[in-house]
């Protein structure tokens, strides 16, 4: 296969000039120069070069241009030194790795649709230019004596067709990225390990990463609208925990929490055992929103309660969904960590669950679980805790943080909305999306996890289902339709068991 | 509700495998209860200690999250807790004969996680904390059992002089990288 390659780009090579062919061997010898790695990788990173000029000479773009379009000036010294850098964890990173498994880990992804199917040859380009632009995704997990950490690796980042599972847990045993890239058709997934960043972190990175695979397609893509400039220097305040930036002494709270009602169902052994995306018209969820008074948080969240009580057997206790907020907006940093804490929606599950009633509660929920003192509380709690285990070992840390997080880490929710907003980006790169979604992975108690995320005039809810159990989604999609919203669904097949 | 799949088919694994791994924790936990319960009814020699502990290293060698887990970590962690199996064999079931085999099993793996080291120094840096604790724990260990215990055997002091020349070699090979990779270790932040 590989021979039968090389002998086709020999065959196009042949054809050309000679000044053409020295045109791209200098190019390789650039490529060369800013290339350190060890000899697999070197020689890896060169087959990538060698495919894309193959494509390009295929499609009939000139040698000019190639020349042009894989520049590697824009790879900077990232892959020719050896990586120093390392981040301690951020305050709310540092409960993954105590409390993952080697199947449950809090993986998230966010894809986008593009208008043609990938190219994978560009892609694994677009993602080697992409990834110096981002230092502290280019890292792998480390365990320390008191706390993991993230050091940096040099290394090809590759590329791969989607054959997986949605979120399956990312390897992490010996110097490997703790993100995922891969490709299916026409949509280009990221898979983040949640110690690296949050939603919007992620966001601004596949932002990047399709605004470069453009570009090498031959579209100009500004750098803006949370496009970041590849030869711009990383600020250091990208890297920073801002958590440790704004915490205050004015007291903690608000991470513990009752125990909450779970969706019914059996857990499936899969998680997640099926992903459900309803793709709504964004313009009619948010006037049916205004309609109702309430916001499309709010809104969607109602609906989801409204499911979740129909998804499950009466009795008593609280149904209760967690909705991260963007601390960004409250708290301003550049910082592409996590910077996320949440707010509480609850009901309880005996209660009247009217549209107008839920989002009355909704309303009240979020309003004061958004307000800056509570999310403070919840920052100088994290902060706090943070700061007394300082000097636990690990090795004492992780059986109890199993345990702990096991109990209450997420039996404190029935269910989760993250809601990325509205998604921006310039005009050039927006023609070829088509839309993008957002899928929150695996955990180990809540049958349900809800992501939102609107690009143009497509709202993409989807939902990471952990049981077999249709009744929670069917409701939510007789929800939607009975208020006049259109639904087009899509989604993967059931592994359940 | 039709839904439309837009994701390839993936492999999940066989069913019959994902079961047997979640619920081996509990035959390795009720297989350690079970022995300590026959061991106490039955009386003798206490060789439930030797069944709870192996059941431990099956644990952790199953379970634990594989973050860093390289040859050299690996290497560290097993080489300490089959000594750890070896001890208590020793102590419970067959006196006499740990104390020249477990220095002779840490030395022979020790020498060769730094072989690998030093073959491979330019990737296996970043992985070194792992060696350079084992070897300073092995290198204090050895000193506390021959100064302070007087236990004294040939293998003990050869485990001794391999885990202190190693340590040396090692901080001399590293320097400041090594002084680097302790503050990232032991950070607290």
């Amino acid at each position: 296969m590989m021979n039968e390659k090389n002998e086709k780009l020999n065959k196009y090579l042949s054809s050309l000039s000679p000044e053409d062919r020295e045109k791209l061997e200098r190019l390789m010898r650039r490529l060369d120069e800013h290339l350190s790695l060890g000899r697999r990788e070197s020689a890896a990173f060169r087959e990538d070069y060698d495919r894309a000029v193959m494509y390009y000479l295929v499609n009939g773009v000139s040698v000019d241009e190639v020349v042009r379009r894989l520049d590697p000036t824009v790879l900077g010294g990232f892959y020719s030194r050896e990586g120093s850098v390392w981040y301690a964890l951020d305050s709310s990173a540092k409960i993954y790795p105590l409390s993952m498994s080697m199947t449950k880990m809090a993986v998230f992804r966010l894809s986008a649709y593009l208008k043609a199917d990938v190219v994978p040859e560009l892609l694994q380009i677009a993602l080697s230019d992409v990834m110096p632009r981002f230092p502290y995704f280019a890292v792998t997990v480390k365990r320390g004596f008191f706390w993991h950490y993230l050091d940096a690796l040099v290394t090809r980042y590759p590329v791969k067709e989607e054959d997986g599972m949605v979120c399956e847990p990312i390897s992490l045993a010996s110097n490997t990225p703790a993100l995922r890239v891969v490709y299916y058709r026409s949509r280009i997934s990221v898979e983040f390990f949640h110690i690296l960043t949050d939603g919007n972190g992620g966001l601004i990175f596949l932002k990047t990463l399709v605004a470069r695979y453009l570009t090498l397609l031959g579209e100009e893509i500004p750098a803006e609208d949370g496009v970041f400039d590849l030869g711009a220097i990383p600020d250091p305040e990208e890297g920073e925990n801002a958590f440790l930036r704004y915490r205050d002494k004015s007291g903690g709270g608000g991470l513990v929490d009752a125990p909450a009602r779970q969706l019914g169902g059996k857990l499936s052994r899969v998680r997640p055992c099926r992903i459900i995306h309803f793709e709504m018209d964004s313009a009619k969820l948010s006037t049916l929103a205004k309609e109702n008074g309430a916001t499309v948080t709010e809104l969607v969240s109602a609906l989801i309660f409204i499911a979740s009580r129909a998804a499950m057997d009466g009795g008593e206790g609280n149904i209760q969904v967690q909705i991260p907020a963007n601390m960004r907006k409250h708290f301003p940093s550049k910082t592409m960590r996590n910077f996320a804490l949440y707010a509480t929606l609850r009901m309880p599950v005996e209660d009247d669950y009217s549209l107008e009633n839920v989002l009355r509660n909704m309303h009240a929920c979020l309003t004061s679980g958004l307000e800056r003192k509570n999310l403070m509380k919840q920052m100088n709690a994290a902060a706090s805790l943070v700061h007394n285990l300082r000097f636990v070992p690990l090795s004492i840390k992780i059986p109890v943080a199993q345990v702990i997080y096991g109990f209450l880490g997420e039996r404190i929710f029935t269910n989760t909305l993250s809601n990325l907003g509205i998604v921006k980006m310039p005009e050039s790169m927006q023609k070829h999306v088509e839309k993008f979604d957002f899928v929150i992975g695996s955990v180990s108690t809540n049958r349900a996890a809800c992501g939102l995320v609107t690009v143009g005039d497509k709202a993409v809810l989807s939902i990471a289902k952990n049981t077999v159990d249709p009744s929670f989604e069917e409701r939510l999609y007789r929800e939607f339709t009975a208020r006049g919203i259109e639904i087009k669904l899509t989604g993967g097949e059931l592994y359940g068991d | 509700m039709e839904i439309e799949n837009i994701y390839p088919h993936a492999k999940t694994g066989g069913r019959f495998l994902r079961v047997l791994y979640e619920n081996i924790k509990w035959l390795l936990f009720i297989g350690a209860i079970a022995a300590v319960i026959v061991n106490l009814a039955v009386g003798g020699k206490r060789w439930s200690y030797v069944v709870v502990v192996s059941c431990v290293i099956a644990w952790s060698v199953l379970y634990r999250p594989t973050i860093q887990a390289s040859i050299i970590s690996r290497g560290c962690v097993l080489a300490s807790e089959v000594a750890v199996l070896l001890a208590v064999i020793d102590s419970v079931l067959a006196p006499g004969w740990a104390s020249f085999v477990i220095p002779m099993l840490l030395a022979a793996t020790l020498a060769a996680l730094a072989a690998l080291f030093f073959a491979d120094r330019r990737r296996q840096t970043r992985n070194v904390m792992p060696l350079v604790i084992s070897l300073f724990a092995s290198t204090v260990a050895c000193a506390i059992i021959i100064f302070m215990d007087g236990g004294f055997s040939v293998p003990l002091l050869v485990l001794a002089a391999l885990s202190l020349s190693l340590l040396i070699a090692a901080i001399a090979a590293l320097r400041g990288q090594l002084i680097s990779e302790a503050k990232k270790y032991f950070h607290t932040k």
